[in-house]
């Protein structure tokens, strides 16, 4: 069955001055929908191309299927690639489907019959004939799409597929795209610029930042448990705040007193260990953030709140986002917060007005505190 | 500082019709932004407002001054475009000082000037770069600058597409910024914003709808998102609609109408399914009125009990559950039972009406409740949030949602 | 080679193409062919001129002697060298300046204008680079004859300027479709008006075409025979100097001659692409005249200087070039089938010529293709670079120089392996035409979609496959355009002929001869007929040039 299996690979550009990929271990299992996301230039094009065999590392090996491959030329890995910027042929649908076919010398009636096949699958049956010059980048993805399950790879790789296509379009198309993998048994790798894309569709998410893999789990783990305050950062944006633990408890939960006179929190981190009057950085989630009116009597009148009151703030933006309302919220130690409500959020607030804020402990996420807290946050 | 009022402005290229009798007035000092999908006509629009191509018809007017037949460089547009159109042989102090350079003034101050904007898109120190030399983020920053200082401060800044060319996650920061910048008090601009995303559209004081060279709608973000005109427009601001079709069999004034508004009317309707629910509107529907109305994924709320018999709540079975970071997705597969539904009624329990409604609801710790596929829940959507138009025929309807 | 399972093995059905393909594209068969490529390379451009150098060294004492230490003559031959420096390149500097003053504004219009009839403009521009240049100069002569003008070094620089004019206006037209006209509206957002616009970014983004257009015209200037042969009086330039060192067999200085020529030439090119690279100092750069910058910025200038260049165009190129169709007189059919029937010399010298340009061509297009492969796709570091230069030399250098150098290579006193005759002019005419069925090739190469190759091997197909399948058709109109090319200029050369034909005779030289015994009639049909089959082959370049249809 084809799985991927990546050893050791390093990939150095310009005389090692460049490395693109840092000793990457990887293993991407027969039938999974994995993606890759990170910033530009972290290595995830390197990486798709290194292992379908348009470049070579420098160091390392690729089995795909228990073979190592690394030697081989692309067209004898048994891997189709969709391209960001399609690269169909100036040929016919038909011809553009079926290419992988004819060069590989398949019988003209078994070409016939794949090609209708595909092309049904994706919807483009009855174009088949048109040459798709001036078609929306849609249709031209769905043929590259086409022209890739035609050749009969088990193994489909994904530069940004939808990266050019309108976001009204690409919302769509996407769904459609997972359906037709999984139904096609497909082993894919995606890498994508839309994070939202990402966990949506993928069955995990690989997060790459300088040639290195940071962190490889289910979009629900990411999105949850960070293991660093860049990919929890990179999958949505988050409030951070500066503090230093007060005081060490047993089992891994720790005081956190935030900087400025803020609160003291107590929060569980069994992964990373910290000591005392460490500086620290604690991180939340901005739809993690509750609001209430001033004078909510958060304990008697709801009964599944079981959050703590954070302290007492001021609304001092508002502004509608699509889905949600965003509020940036000052605290009084002179933090500022972030704060996503649904549309359809109870209360509505105004600019200026006081309000009280409320969390869950188990929300809050503990963070070393970074060499350069600037850079960790830049997502370029 | 500039008032646009465009006045029966059509436009052609090619025998094409792509600009249809505009009307439009931005307000001195707005913030607006055009969005519509690619090959609405926005960057004509665009165009026509800076000079570069002249109308077929209709007029342009800058603070009142008719400007329609003034070449590009005697108007105040500074515009920053799609691919940025840096200058690849000046480095990034001259292509932000361009325009200082256009009239008579003393090299320092020019530079002295340009430096300032410079600063104010945190650039510093990157004055000798060229712009091949600058990253993606840099170059958009570059080309900020220089429309800001062609506007000497005050004038009309036109942003194309400010954020295609970068990461979603970049342009959820650089959005604030740009409007930080746009909207400074040390500035004194009137900005049009062009973009193909409803997110970014959200940015702007107010919204302009373009599609197929036509104005659908003009109006703030809370009008278009809750009051849209059209379909169309409803449906490109929105991630996912469900709709039905109806009749409206009773109609109301609501209790939630304050006295101030306009007054909001509770429309009851029967759907297609038979299904009963309510809406509350300021439009005008009479009893006997075929509908359609259209509610958005992320305006359900989901709860593990069963109680559907509530107007306003569906109840059926997970078929799919995808986590999206903040939203859970949910297509939900909804067996209408009809509110007077009886083991007598002509369907049977597995003949009823099946529909499938995309839901999302927030993951957050108060709201979720680890809903399982194949589990049933029950959805509930404030009639509010419900927007009801005059009934849509079905074809129109598949086209412009672009159902196969 | 997909993995395919057992069942699916029996549904393909490899033909021998595709199995040979997939032999040949084995590694070892790519190294065997680039040795073929670059022994062939370096044995046709590079070696003739090496040898030229060896030669001069060889008889520096003999050369020494007859230039300046001659018994009969003292320095004189010398003398006349200098001489004739003087005039070559004085001419190609005065013909160059012209072109550049009246090319601008047509190559705006060719480029940014949209008018009826600009295809035909484009055409009737780019024809004087086709024809062969005999003909143009003997129609040009005929044409300034009306205004007395003699043959000397005016009318030199008359035909030079119309031989020379399409390169800039190309040079010019294709550095112009380059810059992106987005930024030039963004500079009229910035308020600059049309000239300042033009100045601040269009000029200096076209720069570097215009240059090198204009070292185009000059070497070709320098190097020309045939016309100036025709026009030239008493006047004598480097060319024609080295060409009548050749019959009078005065080899070492003829060598001499070449060398001087051919390291001039290569110095110039190489400081002219230096001085290229300076970037004016910013304060200059900025000073505008606003005023009048913006007073000649209105429409009625630039229609004025449009239709001042065009004017002269018409007068200085278009005019002069053809004015020979008015001049087949009645007492042709009397001279060209008399009494020393010229018509059958005229015959073999077509055959000639013909011949000549097909095997040319032929081997050319076999090199040329994996040539510029190398060229373009390997990753060879430097050596790219240098193969690079060394293809334009053969463009640089003024032909008669090239021919000679070819001759001593190749010839009886070189390796003997072609005597003066047709043979010898396909080996030199090999060297100055392949430059031109590479450079079209390459610069398709270059702009092949590299996604599509990606896609092709993804999908399957070996790399000779890929290449046969997706770069073949996306180069081929690149390639037929280089053969056509190469075709006009083996057909219109005649510096380096002259020195190589032995009793040879091609068209071009065949008009110089006719031109030079006064049968002015004979001359004029030869010239219309061979300007006629250069223009049907310049409409051909036309229908095969890469279209730029907006294909992905």
């Amino acid at each position: 069955m084809p799985d991927i299996e990546l050893r050791n690979i390093r990939k150095e550009f310009n005389d090692g001055k460049i490395i693109a990929l840092n000793d990457i271990d990887l293993k991407i299992n027969d039938g999974d929908f994995a993606f890759l996301l990170g910033p530009s230039g972290c290595g995830k094009t390197t990486m798709l191309r290194t292992i379908s065999g348009l470049i070579q590392p420098t160091v390392g090996s690729v089995f795909i299927d228990g073979n190592d491959v690394t030697e081989r030329p692309p067209q004898e890995r048994g891997i189709a690639f969709v391209f960001q910027d399609f690269n169909i042929f100036p040929l016919s649908v038909f011809e553009n489907a079926t290419y992988a076919l004819k060069v590989q010398g398949y019988t003209q009636e078994y070409i016939i019959q794949e090609g209708e096949r595909v092309l049904n699958i994706v919807g483009l049956a009855d174009r088949a004939d048109e040459v798709p010059v001036g078609w929306g980048n849609g249709d031209l993805q769905r043929l590259g799409l086409a022209r890739a399950i035609c050749s009969g790879a088990k193994i489909l790789i994904m530069d940004e597929p939808l990266g050019s296509l309108d976001p009204k379009i690409s919302a769509e198309f996407r769904w459609e795209l997972r359906n037709i993998i999984k139904d096609q048994g497909l082993t894919a790798i995606q890498v994508t610029h839309n994070q939202e894309e990402a966990m949506a569709i993928g069955d995990y998410i690989i997060i790459m930042r300088d040639g290195n893999i940071l962190q490889q789990d289910t979009a629900k783990v990411l999105y949850r448990y960070p293991n660093s305050l860049f990919v929890g950062n990179f999958l949505g944006g988050i409030n951070i705040l500066e503090g230093y633990i007060r005081k060490v408890h047993p089992e891994d939960y720790y005081d956190v007193k935030v900087r400025l006179g803020g609160p003291t929190f107590v929060i569980h981190s069994p992964t990373t260990k910290f000591h005392l009057d460490e500086n620290v950085i604690i991180a939340l989630r901005s739809e993690d953030v509750y609001l209430f009116p001033l004078e909510y009597d958060y304990e008697n009148s709801r009964a599944d709140w079981t959050g703590i009151v954070l302290s007492e703030g001021m609304v001092t933006e508002k502004f509608l986002t699509g889905k949600e309302k965003r509020y940036i919220v000052e605290l009084d130690n002179g933090d500022s917060l972030s704060v996503a409500k649904p549309e359809v959020f109870q209360y509505e607030f105004l600019c200026n007005q006081e309000i009280k804020i409320g969390l869950f402990n188990e929300d809050l996420r503990l963070f070393k505190y970074p060499d350069n807290l600037a850079k960790e946050m830049d997502l370029q | 500082m500039t008032e646009i009022r465009i006045e029966n402005l059509s436009f052609q290229r090619d025998g094409v019709e792509i600009l249809d009798n505009i009307n439009l007035t931005i307000k001195d000092g707005e913030y607006i932004t055009l969005v519509g999908p690619t090959g609405a006509g926005k960057t004509s629009l665009i165009g026509l407002i800076t000079g570069l191509y002249k109308p077929s018809s209709g007029k342009i007017f800058f603070d009142g001054i008719d400007v329609t037949n003034k070449p590009p460089e005697d108007r105040v547009c500074g515009v920053m475009f799609e691919s940025y159109a840096l200058f690849p042989h000046l480095n990034v102090l001259d292509n932000v000082s361009y325009a200082r350079h256009m009239k008579e003034s003393d090299h320092q101050e020019t530079y002295h000037i340009s430096r300032e904007v410079i600063d104010l898109v945190r650039l510093t120190d990157r004055d000798a770069a060229l712009p091949h030399e600058c990253s993606g983020g840099m170059q958009q920053r570059v080309a900020l600058a220089r429309a800001i200082v062609a506007l000497e401060k005050s004038g009309i800044l036109i942003l194309d597409e400010p954020f295609k060319a970068l990461d979603a996650g970049l342009r959820m920061n650089l959005r604030r910024e740009v409007k930080r910048i746009a909207t400074s008090p040390l500035l004194n601009m009137t900005t049009i914003h062009v973009t193909n995303n409803m997110k970014e559209a959200m940015m702007g004081e107010r919204i302009i709808v373009l599609h197929q060279g036509k104005i659908r709608q003009i109006g703030t973000p809370d009008e278009i998102m809750y009051d849209p005109t059209d379909l169309f427009v409803a449906n490109f601001f929105s991630t996912e609609i469900n709709h039905f079709s109806g009749k409206v069999i009773s109609v109301e004034p609501s209790e939630t109408s304050s006295p101030d508004e306009a007054p909001l009317l509770k429309v009851v309707i029967s759907t297609e399914e038979n299904y009963i629910l309510y809406a509350i509107t300021k439009k005008i529907f009479k009893e006997g009125d075929e509908v359609t109305f259209i509610v958005r994924s992320q305006y359900f709320k989901a709860r593990h009990k069963r109680r559907e018999t509530k107007t306003n709540n569906i109840y059926g079975k997970i078929k799919r559950a995808k986590f999206m970071g903040a939203w859970l997705r949910i297509e939900l597969e909804a067996k209408f039972k009809p509110k007077n539904w009886t083991t007598e009624t002509p369907h049977t329990k597995h003949t009823l009406p099946k529909k499938t409604i995309k839901i999302e609801v927030p993951t957050t710790r108060t709201a979720i409740h680890n809903f399982m596929v194949g589990e049933g829940i029950t959805v509930y959507y404030p009639g509010e949030f419900v927007i009801v138009f005059p009934r849509i025929p079905k074809e129109e309807l598949n086209q412009i949602l672009r159902v196969k | 080679m997909t993995v395919i399972n057992k069942e699916e093995s029996r549904l393909i059905k490899k033909s021998i193409l595709l199995k040979l393909e997939e032999h040949l594209s084995k590694r070892g068969y790519k190294i065997a062919l680039d040795i073929i490529i670059l022994t062939f390379f370096i044995l046709i451009i590079a070696a003739p001129i090496i040898n030229i150098i060896s030669n001069v060294i060889d008889n520096v004492g003999e050369i020494r002697n007859r230039l300046f230490y001659d018994e009969l003559l003292g320095n004189s031959q010398w003398l006349m060298i200098l001489r004739s420096l003087w005039e070559s390149f004085s001419v190609a500097f005065i013909a160059v300046f012209i072109d550049v003053l009246i090319a601008f504004p047509i190559a705006v219009l060719l480029t940014r204008g949209n008018f009826p009839g600009r295809k035909i403009l484009d055409f009737l521009v780019d024809l004087p680079m086709a024809v062969p240049t005999s003909a143009l100069g003997f129609s040009v002569l005929l044409f300034w004859k009306w205004f007395n003008i003699n043959p000397g070094k005016l009318l030199i620089i008359f035909v030079h300027v119309a031989f020379t004019y399409p390169y800039i206006v190309r040079n010019l037209k294709i550095a112009l479709e380059k810059v992106d006209p987005l930024l030039e509206k963004a500079a009229s957002t910035l308020k600059a008006s049309k000239w300042t616009v033009f100045k601040t970014i269009t000029f200096p983004l076209i720069r570097e075409g215009l240059i090198a257009g204009g070292i185009l015209a000059f070497t070709r200037s320098l190097g020309e025979t045939g016309a100036t042969i025709i026009c030239s009086g008493l006047v004598e330039t480097a060319p024609i100097m080295v060409v009548s060192l050749r019959k009078q067999l005065q080899l070492p200085t003829a060598s001499f001659l070449s060398l001087l020529l051919i390291v001039i030439s290569l110095t110039l090119l190489l400081i002219v692409k230096l001085v290229a690279r300076r970037k004016t100092e910013t304060k200059k750069f900025w000073q505008i005249h606003f005023n009048w910058e913006k007073y000649i910025s209105r429409p009625v200038f630039s229609y004025g200087l449009k239709i001042f260049s065009f004017v002269a165009m018409a007068m200085l190129i278009l005019i002069p070039s053809f004015w020979i169709f008015g001049e087949v007189r009645s007492d042709l059919p009397g001279e060209l089938f008399g009494a020393d029937n010229k018509w059958a010399y005229l015959w073999i010298s077509m055959v000639n010529s013909f011949k000549t340009g097909f095997i040319v061509v032929l081997i050319d297009v076999v090199f040329a293709i994996p040539f510029a492969m190398i060229l373009v796709r390997r990753k060879w570091g430097k050596i790219n670079g240098i193969l690079d230069m060394i293809l334009d030399i053969p463009l640089t250098i003024p032909s008669a120089a090239l021919g000679f150098a070819v001759f001593l290579f190749w010839g009886p006193a070189g390796i003997n392996l072609a005597n003066p005759g047709v043979g010898m002019i396909i080996f030199t005419h090999l060297t100055f035409t392949f430059p031109f069925v590479v450079r079209p090739i390459a610069a398709q190469l270059r702009n092949v979609n590299k996604g599509h190759e990606e896609a092709s091997a993804t999908l399957g197909a070996s790399k000779i496959t890929t290449f046969r399948r997706i770069t073949f058709p996306a180069i081929q109109n690149g390639i037929i355009a280089g053969m056509i090319a190469a075709f006009t200029r083996s057909l219109g050369e005649t510096g380096a002929t002259l020195i190589v034909m032995g009793a040879a005779r091609t068209v071009p030289v065949q008009i110089v001869d006719w031109v030079e015994q006064t049968a002015f009639s004979s001359a004029a049909f030869a010239s219309v007929v061979v300007i006629i089959v250069s223009a049907m082959l310049l409409g051909l370049t036309r229908i095969f040039e890469p279209a730029r249809r907006d294909f992905l």
